[in-house]
């Protein structure tokens, strides 16, 4: 076999393999060959790819579907707007309860943080309340003392309800717990009763059936028109300085003090005064500093304010809000 | 297979906008792509997917380079294994790029270099064995073996894919024959 003979048979061998017929039998290295392009070949059978001819039935599908996109998206986005509206709609309405929220109550909270002036007046009303109740059970339980210090203390608290109704409720109540127990509120009626005598005499004679004066029912009384009961409550207190002064024979009194209102503590009162004296003496000092310090600034200026619509007798239990030394 | 013409032809009217000409020319080209790409690429991984994966990215190459493709008396395969060849090469660029050495922070884990049974198996088969035979080859003898037997070119198609005369094209391919025979005789009495 000549050079160009065995040249022309490799080519004609090769073109064989490259159509992908079998190597003859005997060549090893033709049979490698072929084996080699049939594994090229592997999964060749399998559908190669798609036709490029363009696919005109689907068209009608996309454009059916184009338009309902954004008509889901509308729908998606007033999903979001209503959601938004409820949860705001809840939000006010939540704020709005609160309004009438009271302690310990779920709004309550809110209310404080929301409505403060209200909030203080709910509980304003609820510490007046509370005081009247206990001023009501010491009344009926004969602790007149008590009952008299929880009665001022519902008068301080009702100045700080802003709530008409609830106040006029409250004073109501108060009020009637004044005329129940009469022994508890004496009158002050500082323009009808005599003044005590301002010297060493104390005054030892008590007065339980004193007039008996709700200050609202005494137009005369110039400390009503003042109308607060914060005035009331600066009047009560003079009350014990008033009732020191005579016990510890301290000469500087307060020209409208009036000594007659003893309607409670009959057996202290009846005591002696000298025990009780000494005692109280050194106690009640400090209120009657206080009474005669303070008219020096307030008394002159407004002598109105100053007369006590109540004299409630408290010897030892008197009004303590100012008594800091107790 | 096909004649040089009926492929060429089938170019010609593609490229002028045929769209059922454009669809049976990539079924009939499809096949040699890929037969080359496996052929240059081997199993990478243990399979072909990574050079079918190149042969999908000369089909595409082919189809975006058909409107320029003019019958200028060039057979249409040299287009496109001009195409393919290069596409090649830039997967071996790209698999290069990615070997890159990257500090890392531990030292990673490596496969198990034994080859293990399946291995063995697979390096028993006689088309591992050729490729490491062709491996041996100089790059032109195993392009045109490539062309000739695993894309199934006539010899003068192979010419004019690797720019060279139909005759030097035969005598290269004996050349080659002669070398692979020879290496197989080696691995035998190895």
């Amino acid at each position: 076999m000549s050079a160009f003979d065995e040249v022309t048979a490799d080519d004609s061998a090769l073109d064989a393999l490259g159509r992908g017929e079998a190597a003859p039998e005997g060549d090893r290295l033709l049979g490698m060959l072929a084996t080699w392009r049939a594994d090229l070949a592997e999964g060749e059978g399998a559908p190669a790819i798609r036709p490029a001819v363009p696919v005109t039935e689907d068209v009608p599908d996309v454009a059916e579907v184009l338009p309902l996109a954004p008509r889901r998206h509308r729908r998606r986005r007033m999903l979001v707007a209503a959601a938004a509206a409820a949860v705001l709609a809840a939000g006010i309405s939540g704020v709005a309860a609160a309004g009438s929220a009271r302690p310990g109550d779920t709004l309550w909270p809110v209310t404080k943080l929301v409505y403060s002036d209200r909030a203080a007046s709910v509980q304003a009303e609820i510490a007046t309340e509370r005081a009247l109740r206990r001023a009501e059970t010491a009344a009926a339980e004969g602790r007149t003392a008590e009952a008299a210090e929880h009665l001022a203390t519902a008068d301080e608290q009702l100045g700080r309800v802003t709530s008409s109704d609830a106040a006029k409720r409250l004073r109501e109540r108060a009020d009637r717990l004044r005329e129940n127990d009469q022994r508890v509120v004496v009158p002050p009626a500082p323009g009808t009763t005599p003044k005590p005598p301002a010297g060493g005499t104390a005054p030892a004679r008590p007065t339980p059936s004193g007039p008996v004066d709700n200050p609202g029912d005494n137009p005369g009384d110039p400390g009503n028109q003042g109308g607060g009961d914060k005035g009331k409550d600066k009047g009560r207190d003079k009350v014990p300085a008033t009732r020191t002064a005579s016990v510890t024979t301290t000469p500087v009194l307060p020209g409208n003090g009036n000594g007659n209102g003893h309607g409670r503590n009959r057996d202290q009162d009846t005591a002696p005064l000298v025990e009780r004296a000494s005692p109280a003496a050194t106690v009640l000092t400090t209120p009657a500093q206080h009474a005669v310090t303070k008219p020096r600034g307030q008394r002159p200026a407004s002598p109105r304010r100053a007369t006590p619509p109540l004299t409630i007798r408290t010897l030892g239990h008197a009004p303590t809000s100012t008594h800091t030394s107790f | 297979m096909f004649g040089e013409d009926a492929l060429t032809e089938l170019a010609s009217r593609a490229a002028a906008g045929d769209s059922q000409a454009t669809a049976d020319l990539l079924t009939q080209l499809r096949p040699m792509i890929v037969r080359y790409c496996r052929a240059r690429l081997g199993r990478v991984g243990g399979g072909f997917v990574t050079a079918d994966d190149v042969a999908q990215e000369v089909c595409l190459a082919v189809l975006a380079a058909l409107p320029r493709y003019r019958d200028m008396g060039r057979p249409f395969a040299a287009f496109v294994f001009g195409i393919a060849g290069h596409k090649v090469t830039d997967a071996h660029r790209a698999a290069t790029r990615a070997l890159q050495v990257a500090p890392v922070e531990s030292v990673p884990e490596r496969p198990d270099t034994d080859v293990g049974p399946e291995g063995r198996a697979l390096a028993a088969d006689l088309s591992r064995q050729l490729t490491a035979l062709l491996d041996r080859l100089s790059p032109a003898h195993r392009e045109i073996i490539l062309l000739r037997v695993a894309v199934g070119l006539t010899a003068e198609e192979t010419g004019v894919a690797l720019g060279m005369k139909p005759g030097a094209v035969r005598v290269a391919q004996h050349r080659a024959l002669a070398r692979l025979r020879a290496f197989a005789e080696e691995e035998v009495t190895a």
